[in-house]
C-alpha cells in the first residue's frame, strides 16, 4: 500500500514520503532524506546532518496518520522515551515501523517506533498520544 | 538579555531556519539556564497551512519545542564554568530523551522560555533536564535530555 | 538512601533504577546480565545510569570507570569502592 501524504497542521517538514503499511497494529512509512531540503543549510552549514527531532516527528505524523484512520484526532502526550542512536544524512533512506496499541480505559494510543535506515537502526521512539474523540475510539475494536 | 541573538550565533552552529533560540536570559555556568524563542506566525513550519486551517493546527510543533529546548541546553553546556577550549570543534547532537511531557501548546504571538538545568557532564555527553513555559503555563516537563558531543571533523562528508 | 543501608537493599534500588533506563523489567536484570550484549545498551545508557546512581547515591564516579561497569555485579563494585562501603 503506497498512499501520497499531506499535512494539514503545523510541520517542521513532511516527515515522511509514502505510507508503506496502516492496520490496526500499526503503521509503516517511508522517507528519502535529499540534500536540498531548506533546513540543511542550517543544520549544519557545510555539514548537512538530519535532526535527530525531525525522527521523532517522523513518528509523530505516521501515529497522527494512524489516529485519523483508526481513532479520531489524537494529540501528543509524552515522549515517553527517543533514543538517536546513529546520525543520518542525505541520500540516506528512512523507514519508520511504528507499532501501536490504544489501552484501555481511556489511556490512549501507545506508539513505539524504530526508525531504519537500510538494516541500521538509527532511532526508537516511544510516543503517548491523547485520544480526543472518544466516542469514535470506543465504537472500534481492534 | 544577558546574550543577544547575534552571541548566541557565535557559540551555536545551527544557522536559518534551525537557529531555535532567540536570546538567553540568565545563566549559571555549569547549572542553569534561561534562554526563550518567540513563535511567529512567519515561521517555516506554519508556511503550508491551507487558508482555511483551524486554529489549532498553528500549535507549534512539539519536534522544534524540543529541539529549541536542547539548543538552549547547549547553550548551557557551552556557558559552562570550564574554558571552551576544544569544544570548538565538537557539534553537540541529539542523543536521547526520556518523559517528556507535554501539558500545552504554544501559538504564534507567544514566547517559549527554556529552563533547563546541567545534571552531569561527561568528555563526549551531556545530561539535562528542564521545563518550557509559556508565560504562567508550563507546557513541556522535561526529565532527562541527553546530548552526545562529536567531533565535527567526523561528522563532515 | 539510609547510611545503615545493606549491600541487598543498595543493589536493588540499583537494579530497579538501571532497569527504568534500559525500559526493561528489574526482574530481566541479574547480577550478571551484561547490560550491552543481554540489554542492548548502548554508550548513551551508560552515561544515565552513572548519572542517575551517581544522583541516588551522592557519589561521584569518574567517567573513566564506565568501562568496568557492565553489569549489576560490577556497578555495585564500582560504587561500594568510591562509596566506601563495607563488605556485606
Amino acid at each position: 500500500m503506497s498512499a501520497p501524504f499531506s499535512c494539514d497542521y503545523a510541520a517542521p517538514l513532511i516527515a515522511l514520503d509514502r505510507v508503506l503499511r496502516c492496520d490496526p497494529s500499526g503503521i509503516v512509512t517511508q522517507k528519502e532524506v535529499v540534500a536540498d531540503e531548506p533546513f540543511f543549510a542550517g543544520h549544519f552549514p557545510g555539514y548537512p546532518i538530519y535532526p535527530g527531532v525531525f525522527l521523532m516527528e517522523a513518528v509523530h505524523q505516521a501515529a497522527t496518520y494512524y489516529g485519523r484512520v483508526f481513532l479520531g484526532r489524537v494529540t501528543l502526550r509524552e515522549v515517553r522515551s527517543a533514543r538517536f542512536l546513529v546520525p543520518v544524512f542525505p541520500g540516506d533512506v528512512l523507514e519508520a515501523d511504528c507499532r501501536t496499541e490504544v489501552l484501555p480505559a481511556g489511556g490512549g494510543l501507545k506508539v513505539e517506533a524504530r526508525c531504519r535506515c537500510g538494516t541500521r537502526t538509527v532511532a526508537e521512539v516511544k510516543l503517548l498520544y491523547r485520544v480526543e474523540d472518544a466516542v469514535a475510539s470506543q465504537s472500534r475494536t481492534d | 538579555m544577558l546574550l543577544n541573538h547575534a552571541q548566541i550565533k557565535k557559540l551555536l552552529p545551527h544557522r536559518y531556519p534551525m537557529a531555535l533560540v532567540d536570546a538567553v536570559l540568565s545563566v549559571e555556568p555549569g547549572a542553569r539556564i534561561i534562554a526563550v524563542k518567540n513563535i511567529t506566525g512567519n515561521e517555516p513550519c506554519f508556511a503550508h497551512l491551507p487558508d482555511e486551517a483551524d486554529w489549532r493546527s498553528y500549535a507549534y510543533p512539539a519536534s522544534l519545542v524540543m529541539e529549541s529546548f536542547g539548543q538552549a541546553a547547549g547553550l548551557l553546556y557551552l556557558l559552562g564554568a570550564e574554558p571552551p577550549g576544544e569544544r570548538e570543534h565538537l557539534v553537540m547532537l541529539f542523543g536521547a530523551a526520556t518523559r517528556c511531557r507535554f501539558e500545552g501548546e504554544a501559538f504564534p504571538g507567544e514566547m517559549l522560555e527554556h529552563r533547563a538545568s546541567l545534571e552531569r557532564t561527561f568528555t563526549d555527553a551531556a545530561i539535562f533536564r528542564g521545563e518550557v513555559w509559556v508565560s504562567d503555563r508550563r507546557i513541556v516537563s522535561i526529565e532527562r535530555m541527553v546530548m552526545a558531543l562529536r567531533p565535527a571533523r567526523a561528522l563532515r562528508n | 538512601m539510609a547510611p545503615s543501608s545493606t549491600a541487598a537493599e543498595r543493589m536493588q534500588v540499583m537494579r530497579t533504577m538501571i532497569a527504568e533506563i534500559l525500559e526493561i523489567e528489574p526482574e530481566e536484570i541479574t547480577e550478571t546480565s551484561n547490560f550491552q550484549e543481554d540489554h542492548g545498551a548502548d554508550s548513551l545508557r551508560a552515561i544515565e545510569i552513572l548519572a542517575s546512581l551517581e544522583k541516588e547515591f551522592h557519589v561521584e564516579i569518574p567517567q573513566q570507570e564506565l568501562v568496568n561497569m557492565t553489569d549489576l555485579t560490577s556497578v555495585y563494585r564500582v560504587f561500594q569502592q568510591y562509596a566506601g562501603w563495607s563488605e556485606e
